[in-house]
């Protein structure tokens, strides 16, 4: 049931929109955004792919001829339905009239104050739409999908769900009849089963009325599902185009190619190949080509000059002077060994575990009737949406939550639900690693401070064993020693959870739970924060709990499975047993829902 | 696809379901609001008339000997602690006095008592003054509040830019002198060197201070010196983080023009905020006004109040701090219900 | 316990900072420095707008209980006395009383009362109320009676006819009338009680229209009045709401008001050479004391007291204290009364101060100067003198407290403190308040000294009974010599009566009372 393209784009020669020659950049010097140029067909979907710092939300907005605070539009020339325009505040009377846009909090997205049918009307009355606003705006949100009783007209923003709110996002900027709508994003902060719909949705409107769309997204697997055609964009450039089955396919840029290994995914699961180093920043790109420092076939050329995007035939565009050298993407099984040995003691045992949270309205259930048992050197996955109760298991297990009912025991002994009646080594023993790992570091602690604390405290070493633990520590999760100096603000997001990875390393601790640890990196960075925690449960034989919404993620690193469902484990069993026969209706429709680049190109692999 | 399906196909625990249930119901959560609102403000102000009860009848010595200090004959003080039930328990007396409350009496001036005054009620010595007061806090709100707004949205959309500078730190040093001085330096500028506006905002007996509009002009610029750079700084804060909401750029984003985008958007948003803001603001302005009276020799409740504390008229003073607390206490009602009217969030959420 | 901290501190206590509002009552005939010359022929109508700091809550109309600046005022413009004190010190001017006359030896005496004056109600003045007015004194709710008990036989005090009333003394009393001009002698109307000064009726200038405490207060001329042509001006409004004093003077500059009653110094120094603003100052008998108690303490020793006063440089203390707006005096109060010996001068010899420290065994003598704001000059004069004193070998510190208290719990008690003396038509009253054991702020303890004491008490009981001229000049002498060399007052100097008024103002004049000559606002007509 997830949606499909079925029709081809309505492509009759005239672009709904077209950009060339776009240059954006800092107002302080750098370019942020360098030749770029992109042609969107009448009810064509153009996803525009890229990693954080790419440029891809830059890029979306310069369409609209907007540049945020500190950012300017220096260059390009583009035309929308035909008319060219100049991309400055100018084009104010086009915005939401030919060329609109959806961002990606819905939930930030809509003014709090205003009912969702004033939100949309305020367009209307902006562009002068002819009729009755009000019957406009409440067809606009039966065209969405959403109820068009006054009664639901009248709602604010915050009576909705997240769901509802994107839609009326949507309904916003579909109001004025616009040629093209970009979406930054739209369904990132959105649960799989939402995104799946909204997906449909959108799909649904292009071939209803033929609406061009920029779908910008950083994940390679929610664009496949609904793009005719696939734009990567790497530091600034778009470093391939084409067809989203081509290019998906057969990748030619090996950074596209780099991406696509990095995605875990629950059909194929596959051993990720994560890209060395990390994304250039603004500012620090080289000469020549951008992704050389990290590409595997890199000659001298590459650095002399930046490559041209080059047609390759098919409607494909790549730029890469050795494109034609990139290999075919692999698919290496995954062949998952069972790393405990039978008839060991399990190092974590929870039985009966039941959790409540305190609400004004009184006590509810957070979780019940939770038992399972983790072995030593074992991954476990917790598997739910958002409010499932996975977080609250996690967090009464590291002593952070009281429970009502239950027992822990780790390594034999049964652990009190309160941190503090913890021993030193109990606390020591179990360490949590936090979905933010901004949120996770005290900004005021140098990383080194932030590593060490741990080992002095938990483990008893002294001031210089500590530091020079931190250092070794920042070596094992491939950091360089010399960030032990920095503060946490001077990192980027994947180095920062790897100081937080390292900082429960420093306990050295039995168990460690992962708790959303990569849903706020990229791909890239994700498959090797993945690969690094996979790596140490080989080596020093810990124990994981992983808790994640993101199936693929589970099918890499997970040996088995526990999927909650409103604070109840509705289905567990080994990874690969739950992933392909689902027997609860919960977990059908998690994996259902759930996007995947399996099978693009070819048309078997699809999920469904 | 339905929105009934997707309403929550898989609402967790602890989760509230949005919909329907939050849908408003009429006036009635905002009265049942008001109503409680009220009823904290009334504790508010009880637990307030208990700690100044307390305040200025436990003192050392007795309010009879205090008003008519120490050189009262033994006699006179004996007939004054009777004619004010000195000779009851504190906690008697307070009942007195809250029974009177409670009838919309303010309690006797001990002085006046004491003078054998033919009218010694507090509440014909505090109408007067107190309606001069507040017209002038009133006219200085109404000009503070559009004032604020406007300053503080120019600054806001001139972030980091001179005009911000100008108004920020201009606003921050007009706000850290006190109103003696920027009253004084405006008698100077305004009477002494260009002879515009009097230096003193004198009324007449029976007359309004609407009479005479000239004599407030000073009076209420020191009070707005004194009490709009708080305001400003505070709408600045507001507009400059509701730029930079998402829905901000996405308005933008859509066309809709900039001036609607600042006042419907940005603005709109930051108001709830400021509305807390002016609430501070208003009730700083009463203390404001305390000196600006004086200054400008106005007839106001703070120059009843300061002579009653000169006079050591302690139940005149009792009854001026409950009415100012009782003003406070209605400030803070109507900004809560102005907020719980601009948030709809707060509103719907009212059961 | 003396009602004088009451005058005091009713008054000085609210002038927080601001220049005094003391009622300090004066005597003392000195020549006028200013008057307000008239500009030509007197004009009637206008209204006259006279301001002054604030008198609070505790401002009343009643004239038994008049204790402000604003109460002076307001019940000098409704009510008459019998006598009137103004342009000098000690001169009686007929009020309700056209005359009085004593017995041989100034026992009974006897009140001729004006005729056909009228009540502001209408009815006629006559002996019912004064007869009442004095019964009324004998109250001790009402201030008058400090000045008058144990003098006045109340309940023989009787109407001889409508114009004539009988006043028989406890003791003889030579000046009896002197003590009828003070400003708690205003007569009310038989039968007046506490709740007639809602609207009182008097007989004076002005006739009540609006009062509130603290407030402003209007009253309208009394077309009727006896003494016409005044008053002048159709209105009369009184401003008290005033707490600060430049807000006052900012009125008085931009034409709010017309008249500041009893100016700080500073400001009358400010606009002294007139243009702006007209200043009108007069000497006055105000006198400026150190009081030493001299039946216990430190001070008891006479030698110590003398030290004391030689110790005082005075006319550093007038300039520095008083902004030169006063004059040197020479530790005796009354100047301007009848018998006042003028020719006792004080030196300024620290050399003998010292030696008579050391007489007295009491070199480099320590001891704290309590001092406070209650009235301008206090704190200056306090501090100043402490400098002079260490010349002596005296070491003063000065302790500054509360205005508010000042005049309160140990006024009588303490051993040396700060004061003021009243403006008093004749010595028999300044003695009378000061230096008899039963005065009221007798806070030397004059009278209890031991030795000497019931003799020192005795003689002024003679020379106030004393008719003869001649013998009351010498027992007057004798008095005043006594003081001279024993007295625990060290008077240093006098305040000037100071006003500013608007230059548009006439007829008002300067004199030795405490303000406007003695609260006559009836004079004045606007210009």
């Amino acid at each position: 049931m997830s949606g499909v393209p079925s029709s081809p784009p309505v492509a009759d020669g005239t672009a709904a929109l077209s950009v060339s020659g776009l240059r954006v950049g800092l107002s302080s010097g750098p370019a942020v955004v360098d030749e770029v140029d992109i042609r969107l067909g009448r009810g064509e979907i153009l996803g525009l792919v890229g990693e954080s710092g790419s440029g891809k939300t830059t890029t979306a907005l310069a369409l609209l001829g907007y540049s945020g605070p500190g950012v300017e539009i220096w260059e390009g020339s583009l035309e929308l339905d035909g008319t060219g325009v100049a991309m400055d505040e100018s084009m104010r009377s086009s915005r939401g009239a030919v060329i609109s846009y959806v961002s990606q909090n819905p939930g930030r997205a809509l003014n709090p104050a205003l009912r969702i049918i004033d939100a949309i009307e305020d367009l209307l009355r902006a562009h002068g739409a002819p009729g009755s606003r009000e019957e406009v705006a409440r067809k606009m949100l039966d065209t969405v999908g959403l109820e068009s009783t006054q009664a639901f007209a009248r709602r604010y923003p915050h009576q909705l769900s997240g769901g509802q709110q994107q839609r009326v996002c949507i309904a916003v900027a579909l109001s004025c009849d616009p040629a093209v709508v970009v979406l930054d994003e739209p369904t990132t902060g959105l649960d799989v089963v939402t995104q799946a719909r909204i997906l449909e949705e959108l799909v649904r409107l292009r071939d209803e009325q033929g609406i061009a769309m920029v779908y910008v997204t950083h994940d390679l697997a929610v664009v496949s599902n609904i793009a005719d055609r696939i734009a990567v964009m790497y530091a600034g450039r778009i470093v391939e185009e084409g067809p989203a089955a081509s290019l998906l396919a057969t990748p030619r840029h090996p950074y596209t190619r780099g991406l696509l290994a990095s995605i875990p995914d629950h059909v194929n699961p596959r051993r990720l190949d994560p890209m060395p180093g990390t994304a250039v920043g603004v500012g620090e790109r080289p000469t020549g080509c951008s992704f050389a420092p990290r590409c595997g076939q890199r000659t001298d050329a590459c650095t002399a000059a930046m490559p041209a995007l080059e047609e390759i035939g098919d409607g494909r565009a790549v730029r890469c002077l050795h494109w034609e050298k990139t290999p075919p993407s692999e698919s290496v099984p995954l062949i998952r060994s069972s790393r405990s040995r039978a008839g060991e003691a399990p190092l974590l045992a929870v039985e009966n575990l039941r959790a409540e949270h305190r609400t004004r309205e009184g006590r509810v259930l957070a979780a019940a009737d939770i038992s399972f048992e983790i072995m030593p050197g074992a991954c476990v996955a917790l598997v739910g949406e958002s409010g499932s109760g996975k977080t609250t298991i996690a967090r009464a297990i590291a002593g952070l939550h009281e429970i009502s009912g239950g027992t822990i025991t780790l390594a034999g002994e049964s652990l009190s639900s309160l941190s503090y009646r913890r021993t030193v080594d109990q606390r020591r023993a179990v360490q949590l690693v936090f979905q933010n790992p901004a949120d996770a570091l005290n900004p005021r602690h140098t990383v080194g401070d932030a590593i060490a604390r741990p080992a002095r405290i938990l483990r008893g070493l002294g001031r210089s064993a500590s530091i020079e633990e931190a250092r070794r520590l920042l070596e094992r999760v491939r950091l360089p020693a010399r960030i032990a100096a920095r503060f946490p603000s001077e990192l980027s997001g994947g180095e920062r959870q790897r100081v937080g990875i390292a900082r429960a390393l420093a306990a050295e601790p039995d168990l460690i739970l992962c708790d959303e640890v990569t849903s706020a990196l990229d791909v890239s960075v994700q498959a090797a924060v993945l690969a690094l925690l996979d790596e140490l449960r080989d080596e020093l034989g810990v124990g994981l709990l992983f808790i994640t919404h993101d199936l693929g993620v589970v099918a890499t690193v997970a040996d088995e499975v526990m999927v909650l469902e409103k604070g109840a484990i509705c289905e567990r069993g080994r990874t690969e047993q739950v992933l392909r026969h689902p027997q609860h209706p919960y977990t059908q429709r998690l994996l259902a829902a759930a996007p995947t680049v399996a099978g693009v190109g070819s048309d078997s692999g699809r999920a469904g | 696809m339905n929105a009934e399906l997707e309403q929550d196909p898989l609402a967790p625990v602890g989760v509230a379901a949005p919909p329907a249930a939050r849908v408003p119901r009429g006036s009635h959560p905002v009265l049942r609001f008001l109503l409680r609102r009220c009823a904290v403000g009334f504790l508010t102000l009880a637990a307030v008339s208990v700690i100044l009860f307390a305040a200025t009848n436990i003192l050392p010595g007795d309010v009879a000997q205090t008003v008519l200090g120490k050189e009262a004959t033994p006699e006179r003080v004996a007939a004054l602690r009777s004619e004010l039930h000195l000779n009851e328990s504190v906690v008697a007396r307070y009942g007195h006095w809250v029974e009177g409350l409670v009838q919309g009496n303010l309690g006797d001036s001990a002085v006046q008592v004491a003078q054998n005054a033919p009218d010694p009620s507090v509440g014909s010595m505090i109408a007067t003054p107190l309606v001069n007061s507040l017209i002038l806090a009133l006219i200085a709100s109404i000009l503070i509040i559009p004032l604020a707004l406007v300053l503080g949205t120019i600054a806001a959309l001139r972030a980091g830019k001179s005009t911000d500078y100008a108004v920020s730190y201009g606003s921050l040093i007009l706000g850290s002198l006190p109103e003696f001085v920027v009253g004084t330096f405006l008698i100077l500028l305004f009477f002494n060197e260009l002879d515009l506006y009097p230096p003193v905002a004198l009324v007449p007996p029976g007359a309004s201070p609407l009479d005479n509009p000239e004599a407030l002009v000073l009076p209420l610029l020191t009070l707005l010196a004194a009490s709009l750079p708080f305001g400003a700084r505070q709408v600045r804060a507001g507009v400059v983080e509701s730029l930079k909401e998402d829905y901000v750029t996405v308005a933008r984003l859509g066309g809709i023009p900039e001036r609607r985008v600042l006042s419907r958007y940005a603005l709109r948003n930051a108001l709830p905020a400021s509305i807390q803001a002016f609430a501070q603001t208003i009730q700083y302005l009463f203390g404001g006004i305390i000196v600006v009276e004086a200054v400008f020799a106005y007839p106001g409740l703070g120059n009843l109040l300061t002579n009653a504390v000169l006079t050591r008229d302690v139940t005149l003073v009792l009854a001026i701090a409950l009415v100012i607390a009782a003003v406070f206490v209605v400030i803070n009602i109507v900004a809560d219900l102005l907020v719980v009217f601009l948030v709809p969030k707060l509103r719907t959420g009212l059961k | 316990m003396t009602r004088r901290g009451a005058l005091r501190v009713g008054a000085t206590a609210l002038a927080v900072g601001a220049a005094g509002n003391a009622l300090a009552a004066c005597g003392g005939a000195t020549d006028a420095l200013t008057t307000s010359s008239p500009g030509g022929k007197p004009k009637r109508g206008g209204e006259l707008r006279v301001s002054t700091i604030t008198g609070g809550t505790a401002e009343t109309l009643d004239p038994g209980l008049v204790l402000t600046t604003p109460d002076g005022l307001r019940t000098y413009a409704i009510f008459d006395r019998l006598f009137e004190t103004y342009d000098d010190v000690k001169t009686l001017h007929p009020g309700l009383a056209t005359s009085a006359e004593s017995n041989k030896d100034a026992t009974v005496w006897t009140l001729h009362l004006r005729k056909g004056v009228t009540w502001h109600d209408g009815k006629p003045f006559g002996a019912d109320d004064v007869v009442w007015t004095i019964n009324a004194w004998s109250s001790p709710e009402s201030y008058a009676n400090q000045f008058v008990v144990g003098l006045v036989d109340f309940k023989r005090v009787r109407k001889r006819d409508d114009l004539t009333v009988e006043v028989p003394l406890l003791v003889p009393v030579a000046e009896f009338p002197s003590l009828l001009t003070f400003y708690n002698m205003g007569i009310v109307q038989n039968g007046a009680g506490k709740h007639s000064f809602a609207k009182p009726v008097g007989t004076g200038p002005f006739k009540y229209q609006s009062f509130n405490p603290g407030q402003q207060s209007l009253f309208v001329a009394n077309r009727d009045y006896w003494d016409a042509p005044y008053p002048y001006v159709d209105k009369l409004l009184i401003d008290s709401s005033f707490t600060d004093e430049s807000a006052r003077l900012n009125a008085l500059l931009s034409g709010a008001t017309d008249v500041l009653s009893l100016a700080p110094p500073t400001e009358a120094k400010q606009y002294e050479a007139g243009g702006q603003l007209k200043l009108l100052r007069s000497q006055s008998p105000v006198t400026m004391i150190i009081s030493m108690r001299m039946d216990q303490g430190p001070f008891a020793d006479v030698r110590v007291r003398q030290a004391m006063r030689l110790a005082a440089d005075r006319p550093a203390l007038v300039e520095g204290a008083l902004d030169g707006m006063g004059q040197v005096a020479n530790d005796l109060i009354g100047e301007g009364c009848d018998y006042f010996a003028a020719d006792l001068v004080r030196p300024h010899d620290p050399e003998k101060a010292k030696s008579l420290l050391k007489e007295a065994g009491m070199e480099g003598m320590s001891f704290d100067l309590p001092t406070s704001n209650a009235a301008p000059g206090y704190v200056e004069s306090a501090t100043l003198f402490a400098a002079q004193a260490q010349e002596a070998g005296f070491d003063i510190k000065v302790q500054n407290g509360p205005a508010a208290t000042y005049f309160g719990l140990d006024y009588a008690t303490r051993p040396i403190g700060q004061d003021q003396c009243l403006c008093c038509p004749s010595l028999t009253q300044q003695y009378r308040t000061f230096f008899v054991p039963e005065g009221a702020y007798n806070t030397t303890h004059w009278g209890t000294q031991k030795p000497g004491g019931k003799a020192a008490s005795k003689l002024i009981s003679e020379a106030v009974a004393a008719v003869d001229p001649k013998l009351a000049a010498e027992l007057w002498r004798e008095v005043q010599t006594q003081q001279f060399e024993e007295g625990g007052q060290l008077g240093w100097g006098t305040n000037d009566s100071l006003d500013l008024i608007a230059p548009n103002v006439e007829g008002l004049k300067a004199g030795p009372g405490p303000t406007l000559n003695n609260w006559r606002l009836l004079t004045g007509w606007i210009a």
